[in-house]
């Protein structure tokens, strides 16, 4: 039998590629941009049809756990009314005691550009996701991405027609935070075990529930986003800090669009 | 021919990683998905005398290394090397795998496949190994279930060895 001959140039063609997008990112990126253009249309529907179907098999799975939900909910929705009720009498006051100090009207908070997801790591879960705008409607890197105001992720790179979010709970995600009440500041990291903000001075008196919030500092996000509620005292890291988990408020798994902060 | 046959193992590959990238990961299990490209490249990997699956394995290095985050390495390792030692084996020791020993096959590749990605993301806890069992689980069922698959229509249609 006649050997057939091992296809030895195809295969120095595309080791040669490989390697050529890995370490030319210029070229790295603008095949991405390429490829996510003429895929995007075919990305996009596959993660809709799956999202679709996986919330149908989520929902179904979830009917025994939604009376428990609804009554947890109904108990949340007073609370978060009273909650409300103050809320607005405090922003009264600070009307009034801004307008007493002069200060001057409320900074800029930019706009929400919405942006599908159309492709997600399968072999780093919960690490990046990709949406389908890019830097065409003025995506620029480091801008916050976030669902209903709480914050998921910030723009790594942007592409032409797309843009790749890196997550909080991705381990290579160092977002400048803060507990909100408390004031003290810490970095948010992410990682297989959850989220957790670290490097906290141990002194601090931390509320359980807590809300944790952008601090705004290192430049990039702007101060005061939402990221998630304070959970229990992890570690101490050292004599001075100390770090807590962190329960996200967003199921990032369950994302289908979210909007990037210009 | 030649050229024809390369050019649909490229276009099955980007096909099969768009699927993974877009669609099965949607179906998220404790970190874990169902992998569609890698269970079609251990099949083939299982199948292929002739080393032809090559062309498909290193368009999946290709597309893996501009759709995900991980590095060339990992990639490399995952998809091209860890097949190719699989082939090797398989040639050396099993030539005819039955459905039983793919099954071995596959849960052994996908445990190494998942803890070179611990091993690169650093995680060892208990999420971590959740994540592996039931990447493991996922990929050796639904791998053997495409060997099966690929049995049935090549004994029906008494292909002899359907030329990849």
């Amino acid at each position: 039998m006649k050997k057939k001959p091992f296809p030895f140039a195809l295969i120095i063609i595309f080791t040669a590629l490989v390697l050529v997008f890995n370490y030319l990112p210029y070229l790295k990126n603008k095949s991405i941009s390429v490829l996510q253009y003429s895929t995007g249309g075919i990305s996009g529907f596959l993660f809709r049809t799956g999202h679709s179907i996986s919330q149908t098999f989520r929902f179904v799975a979830d009917i025994g756990n939604l009376k428990k939900e609804n009554a947890n909910l109904t108990d949340r929705i007073y609370q978060l009314q009273i909650d409300q009720s103050q809320i607005s009498e405090l922003e009264n006051e600070n009307k009034l005691l801004k307008q007493e100090l002069g200060f001057l009207a409320d900074s800029d908070k930019g706009s929400l550009v919405p942006a599908r997801i159309i492709d997600r790591d399968p072999l780093n879960y919960l690490d990046y996701l990709v949406v389908d705008k890019g830097s065409s409607e003025g995506i620029l890197t480091g801008q916050a991405a976030v669902f209903n105001g709480i914050l998921i992720g910030r723009v790594e790179v942007t592409y032409e027609n797309s843009s790749k979010i890196r997550l909080i709970t991705s381990k290579d995600s160092l977002i400048q935070a803060m507990l909100q009440d408390s004031r003290s500041k810490g970095i948010l990291k992410g990682g297989n075990s959850g989220l957790y903000l670290d490097n906290i001075v141990s002194d601090t008196d931390i509320k359980a529930g807590e809300y944790i919030v952008t601090s705004g500092l290192g430049g990039g996000l702007k101060e005061g986003i939402l990221i998630g509620r304070a959970g229990e005292v992890q570690s101490f890291s050292s004599g001075i800090f100390k770090s807590i988990t962190v329960e996200p408020l967003v199921d990032l798994s369950k994302l289908e669009l979210i909007f990037i902060q210009k | 021919m030649k050229l024809f046959r390369n050019i649909l193992l490229v276009v099955l590959a980007l096909s099969l990683v768009l699927l993974d990238v877009s669609f099965f990961v949607n179906f998220e299990v404790n970190g874990a998905t169902f992998l569609s490209s890698f269970c079609v490249l251990v099949v083939l990997a299982l199948v292929d005398n002739s080393k032809k699956y090559y062309i498909f394995s290193l368009a999946l290095v290709l597309f893996f290394s501009l759709f995900t985050s991980l590095p060339l390495l990992v990639i490399a390792l995952n998809f091209f090397l860890l097949p190719a030692f699989l082939n090797f084996i398989r040639l050396k020791f099993f030539p005819e795998p039955t459905p039983f020993t793919s099954l071995f096959y596959f849960i052994s590749i996908s445990v190494v496949f998942e803890i070179i990605i611990m091993i690169y993301s650093g995680s060892w806890n208990s999420q971590a190994l959740l994540a592996l069992l039931y990447f493991v689980l996922i990929n050796s069922a639904a791998g053997v279930f495409l060997f099966t698959m690929y049995r049935i229509i090549k004994k029906r249609f008494l292909l002899g060895e359907i030329k990849i």
